[in-house]
């Protein structure tokens, strides 16, 4: 096997068999091998697998197997794998790409539960916000707390899904290209009016022409998500009628946005406003605060996976809320699907690109 | 011998470039990422470059793209960009900062041997 293509399966990130059509193994990889046991030159234990294979390289379709892994040691209960059978390079050969079950499984439950978050309770709560508010004008003075609160709920469980959607990690699969100092002032024509309302006016300030600021990939929406929590959190916390300066560093491979003297954010985050809860405060305050809990969690998510972080600073006696991510694409082991598609593409033209390395060989 | 620089941060890619590249009388050169691809551009002065836009680092293969054409010492270079995006967005963008082609990945590797033979000969 030509050695670029070899290194290319071997890092794969999950397990990988290449098989011929009759279930023979052709390779495997170092966790293929630790899967399931089989090694190049072994065959497919089990009938199923070996069906979808043999469909895969006629039919040329793809399918999932759901099969046994190998035993471990005599105690140790047998682990079910998900083969995902694809065609292979060759008319007689298949891929098999493995991952335990219990993976494929958590992550249905998983959502499951969020499904339940939001019908049985989301749901619910919003009818209930819009019969309260639609009643406003005939309700006791009283309901005006009630109607606050469950808008706080709501928008705590609002965070809480979005939170949840990402832990599952599906959603920061995307590579857009993002040019982060117009989102951010995007996202201030947004909520202008917010500071218009406590006259808190907004001032951008860049190390570098916008031409030559770097910038980064991965989800935009979620990068926005990002900018809109700390920005109104920002807003909400800078003394009414004064400036907030946010600046745009960098420093080699990390973009860096900074909110001077807007570290009240964070501090909400570590539960400054879970003590004034205790003291009576009215429930507002509390579904506040943990409004701002999650949204700071969220952001730290969002920023974990984008390989940034979210940090305060304090710079002489004043606290800075850091929006910190690195720049240009993230760093990947390996882009697996690229990769072999990319290598097969090279092994389909490899004799075509000989043919016509001899050709222009015998012409000069 | 015409000169071809490949900026690319994947490894298992370049190769496959490189071993593409092998079968005609080309003299190669390889980055691993954005700004220093655009270092060796300075210093080796390519006939073309071959360059990933999806980079870490400072500079992303658009960026660098911009660099190259708008430094009139470097602007005669033939920019080809790779992309696993293939978007009418995404060429708009390369169109935008003066590349000279547009591969989507996979691309083929006879596609890509005469799109650079093309370019050479039009230089």
């Amino acid at each position: 096997m030509n050695a670029t293509l070899a290194e290319i399966l071997e890092n794969q990130r999950t397990g990988l068999l290449w098989v011929s059509h009759d279930g023979l193994v052709r390779y495997a990889n170092g966790d293929a091998c630790s899967r399931t046991g089989l090694t190049a030159g072994s065959k497919l234990y089990d009938p199923d697998l070996i069906a979808a294979v043999a469909k895969a390289v006629l039919a040329r379709t793809s399918a999932t197997v759901v099969t046994p892994g190998r035993v471990t040691g005599p105690t140790k209960a047998i682990s079910a794998l998900t083969c995902r059978v694809v065609p292979g390079l060759a008319k007689d050969d298949a891929f098999i790409f493995l991952r335990d079950d219990v993976d494929a499984n958590s992550g249905v439950a998983f959502d499951n539960l969020m499904q339940t978050i939001r019908v049985d309770l989301a749901s619910p709560l919003r009818d209930a916000h819009q019969a309260l508010s639609s009643m406003d004008g005939e309700l006791p003075a009283q309901a005006g707390l009630l109607l606050q609160s469950v808008s706080d709920v709501m928008q705590v469980l609002d965070r809480l899904v979005d939170l949840a959607s990402l832990w599952s990690g599906t959603a920061m699969t995307a590579d857009d290209r993002i040019e982060l100092w117009p989102l951010l002032q995007g996202v201030w024509a947004e909520l202008q009016p917010q500071g218009t309302a406590r006259k808190v006016r907004v001032r951008f300030q860049a190390q570098d022409e916008m031409a030559n600021l770097a910038t980064i990939y991965g989800s935009m929406p979620w990068i926005r998500r990002v900018f809109l929590e700390c920005l109104e959190a920002a807003i909400q916390a800078a003394p009414a009628e004064s400036t907030l300066l946010i600046e745009h560093r960098q420093f080699g491979p990390r973009a860096l946005i900074v909110f001077r003297d807007s570290g009240v954010f964070s501090q909400n985050a570590e539960g400054v406003e879970l003590a004034v809860s205790t003291r009576g405060t009215p429930r507002t305050s509390s579904a506040k605060a943990a409004r701002e809990r999650v949204g700071v969690q969220l952001c730290r998510q969002i920023l974990a996976l984008h390989g940034g972080q979210l940090r305060d600073e304090v710079e002489d006696g004043v606290r800075h809320l850091i929006i910190d991510l690195p720049t240009g694409a993230p760093y990947r082991a390996a882009d697996s699907h690229t990769d072999i598609a990319q290598a097969q593409r090279y092994a389909s033209d490899l004799a075509a690109l000989m043919a016509r390395s001899r050709r222009n060989a015998i012409k000069d | 011998m015409k000169r071809i620089l490949i900026i690319e941060d994947q490894p298992d890619i370049r190769k496959l470039i490189h071993m593409t590249l092998e079968f005609e009388r080309y003299e190669i050169h390889e980055a691993a990422d954005g700004g220093l691809g655009l270092r060796m551009a300075k210093a080796l002065l390519p006939d073309l470059m071959l360059l990933d836009i999806m980079m870490p680092g400072e500079l992303d293969g658009l960026q660098v793209c911009r660099c190259i054409k708008s430094d009139p010492d470097l602007a005669h270079i033939k920019v080809v960009l790779l992309t696993a995006r293939g978007q009418a967005t995404d060429r708009e963008a390369g169109n935008k900062v003066g590349a000279d082609e547009y591969l989507v990945k996979p691309f083929s590797p006879l596609q890509l041997i005469d799109v650079i033979e093309n370019l050479i000969e039009a230089a």
